[in-house]
């Protein structure tokens, strides 16, 4: 931590001919700059220990604000530990004469935080071009020792909001701090004071680390600035960071140490992600209210402009008549396809709703589909078919097993309805992982596939059927789908007009 | 006159056929339960044969009501579209299957099910 009487001295000797400040929380002055000291007319003897709102210190004069608008401004940001900034539209000249209006400034307020707490409060009034004074004024000023550089670059990095840090190459590869600001603690809640003298492999956690020196080696060697964004892990939570190493070498171009920026966008990234799932789900709503609406202005209006059709021309038909019984028949059956459309997008949408609900029970997939199959057995062997299952027995998911019975048994049932009828059905049903760990479970038959190109875009949608036999309801693919995505994974389909249909499902990692 | 009804719904080609009856037209109604089979008819039909009003459904497996149309249009009789009026006759409530009717030159009409006797009428003035 910076003692005040640094502060104080880098104040007071740099040259800005903006004027500066520092106060405690009671707004007692403990640093002023010359700038501001001939603004008071005063020394800095003088000024200390003043309040700012005093005669001499006079803030508000200064600054053309209301008193109660500033405490409040101050008080917020001893609270918040987080700067803030005021326009200031008029100033008073330095002597107080008349008001300064022609060109406004910008007053900042940067608090000094020590253990939670702010400490100090700096005032930076900002004044395009810097104030007019006097001649006389400042070259009144006797010579003083100037501070060294570094601390008054020390203050300036402390009241910046970005990570700063500068790292020592001791030999190749062992990389030690000897600086880091007061935001690399606020951004990371790693203590200044343990960081400073401390090995990077001391700091930096696993697997940063491994990047970081990847990336400083890269910096050393090019002799040129390297950027990359990190996620790591500190104790104030993830962070995602865009850093910035630069190599400082010296007369022989060998590099001495590296000054690191970090641009802290944890914020940026988060919110960039909620917008990601926002979109997505916005999608997916919007997908499924259009695909609601097709069913409701196709599928369920079918049955009713039927019923419609039957009831109007039911008071001309002669009770009792074989007409009159073809009348009842037909009204029996639209309204029981009616029901059928209704019972349908009930269970649908009943599915959505429990999507998060899926067990967490780990269930071998092999297990699954020899079930269906055995439940499908009869069926199978009346059309001769053959259903070989070669999932790995480790292949487990953990998902609702009702959905996944409910995936192998649509998907069994269709390769039996849409069988060819020149050759026997032969069912195969394989699993891998990919390079990212996705399960992979693969299932293919003989039959009478499809045209990709006609059908491809259409095959999982809601009572779209290509086949005109009258067999299929133009469900089971559609709830096969719908099943795969409430588990989280995604179905892909690839066919060839009388060669066969191979159905691809992904489960993504971690499932 | 003669009329194909395209339709795989059996109770919508019973209701237009009774329709017609009720309305005491005389017309020879040929029922077609997919697309295929009535394209199939149209393109080998003497001009005699062919009907002078097609009734199509939209929503069809296999061949949709929209592929009948194109599919209809490269027929290589060119009289048969001349002579054949087509309606598009169908459930949907759909406002772009309207838009997208109107611009087929080939269809005459939108009817929504079921078609009622002032439908009939409009038909039979057109005729």
């Amino acid at each position: 931590m910076l003692h005040i009487n640094e502060i104080s001295a880098a104040y007071a000797y740099s040259g800005t001919p903006h004027l500066v400040l520092s106060c405690q929380p009671d707004y007692t002055l403990v640093a002023v700059n010359a700038a501001y000291c001939d603004w008071c007319g005063g020394t800095e003897e003088d000024l200390l220990h003043q309040g700012i709102f005093s005669a001499q210190a006079a803030i508000a004069d200064l600054t053309g604000l209301p008193e109660e608008r500033l405490v409040q401004t101050f008080q917020q940001v001893v609270s918040s530990r987080s700067p803030t900034k005021l326009k200031v539209e008029r100033f008073l000249l330095p002597g107080r004469k008349a008001h300064y209006g022609q060109r406004g400034g910008l007053l900042e307020i940067y608090p000094i935080v020590d253990n939670d707490q702010t400490v100090y409060l700096v005032l930076a009034l900002a004044v395009p071009g810097g104030m007019d004074f006097p001649d006389t004024a400042l070259s009144a000023r006797p010579a003083r020792p100037a501070p060294t550089a570094h601390q008054s670059l020390e203050v300036i990095f402390d009241s910046l909001a970005n990570v700063l840090f500068v790292l020592e190459i001791e030999a190749p590869g062992l990389y030690r701090f000897s600086f880091a600001n007061r935001a690399f603690q606020v951004t990371t809640g790693l203590p200044v004071e343990r960081v400073i003298g401390s090995y990077v492999h001391d700091i930096i956690p696993e697997p940063s680390l491994a990047l970081v020196r990847e990336k400083y080696r890269e910096a050393i060697q090019t002799k040129e600035q390297v950027s990359w964004q990190e996620v790591s892990d500190y104790p104030t939570g993830q962070k995602t960071g865009e850093v910035s190493v630069v190599p400082v070498l010296d007369d022989q171009g060998n590099c001495l140490r590296l000054v690191g920026m970090v641009h802290d966008i944890t914020e940026h990234k988060e919110a960039e992600a909620k917008q990601h799932r926002l979109a997505q789900d916005l999608y997916r709503h919007n997908r499924d209210l259009r695909q609601f609406t097709y069913i409701v202005s196709h599928n369920l209006r079918a049955p009713v402009a039927n019923l419609l059709g039957l009831v109007r021309h039911l008071p001309k038909v002669e009770p009792g008549t074989d007409l009159f019984q073809q009348y009842t028949t037909y009204l029996t059956t639209s309204v029981e396809k009616l029901d059928a459309v209704l019972t349908d997008i009930n269970m649908v949408l009943s599915i959505r709703d429990r999507q998060r609900l899926a067990d967490p029970e780990p269930i071998a997939l092999a297990d699954v589909c020899r079930q269906a199959g055995q439940d499908l057995a009869t069926e199978l062997a009346a059309c001769g078919g053959r259903l070989s299952v070669q999932i790995d027995p480790g292949f487990t998911v953990r998902a609702s097993q009702a959905y996944l019975y409910s995936i192998f048994h649509n998907l069994i049932s269709n390769a039996i309805k849409y069988r060819s009828s020149e050759r026997a059905l032969q069912i195969n049903v394989t699993s891998y992982r990919t390079a990212e760990l996705e399960k992979v479970m693969q299932f293919s038959d003989n039959g009478s596939g499809f045209d990709m190109n006609r059908f491809g875009n259409d095959v999982f949608k809601l009572y779209k059927r290509f086949h005109g036999s009258g067999e299929g309801r133009g469900i089971g693919l559609f709830l096969v789908k719908t099943h795969v995505e409430a588990i989280g994974g995604y179905i892909k389909v690839q066919s060839e007009p009388s060669a066969g249909t191979t159905f691809t499902i992904h489960f993504k990692a971690g499932l | 006159m003669k009329i194909f009804i395209v339709d795989d719904d059996p109770i919508s080609i019973f209701l237009t056929q009774r329709s017609f009856e009720m309305e005491g037209v005389e017309a020879s109604i040929h029922p077609f339960l997919s697309a295929e089979e009535a394209l199939e008819m149209l393109g080998k039909a003497s001009l005699e044969d062919l009907p002078d009003i097609i009734f199509l459904d939209l929503n069809m497996p296999g061949v949709d009501g929209w592929e009948f149309l194109e599919a209809f249009e490269q027929l290589p009789d060119v009289s048969a579209l001349e002579k054949c009026r087509t309606y598009i006759l169908t459930s949907s409530l759909d406002t772009s299957d309207i838009a997208k009717a109107n611009e087929s030159p080939l269809v005459k009409g939108f009817i929504h099910k079921p078609i009622g006797p002032e439908d009939i009428q409009v038909i039979l003035q057109a005729h």
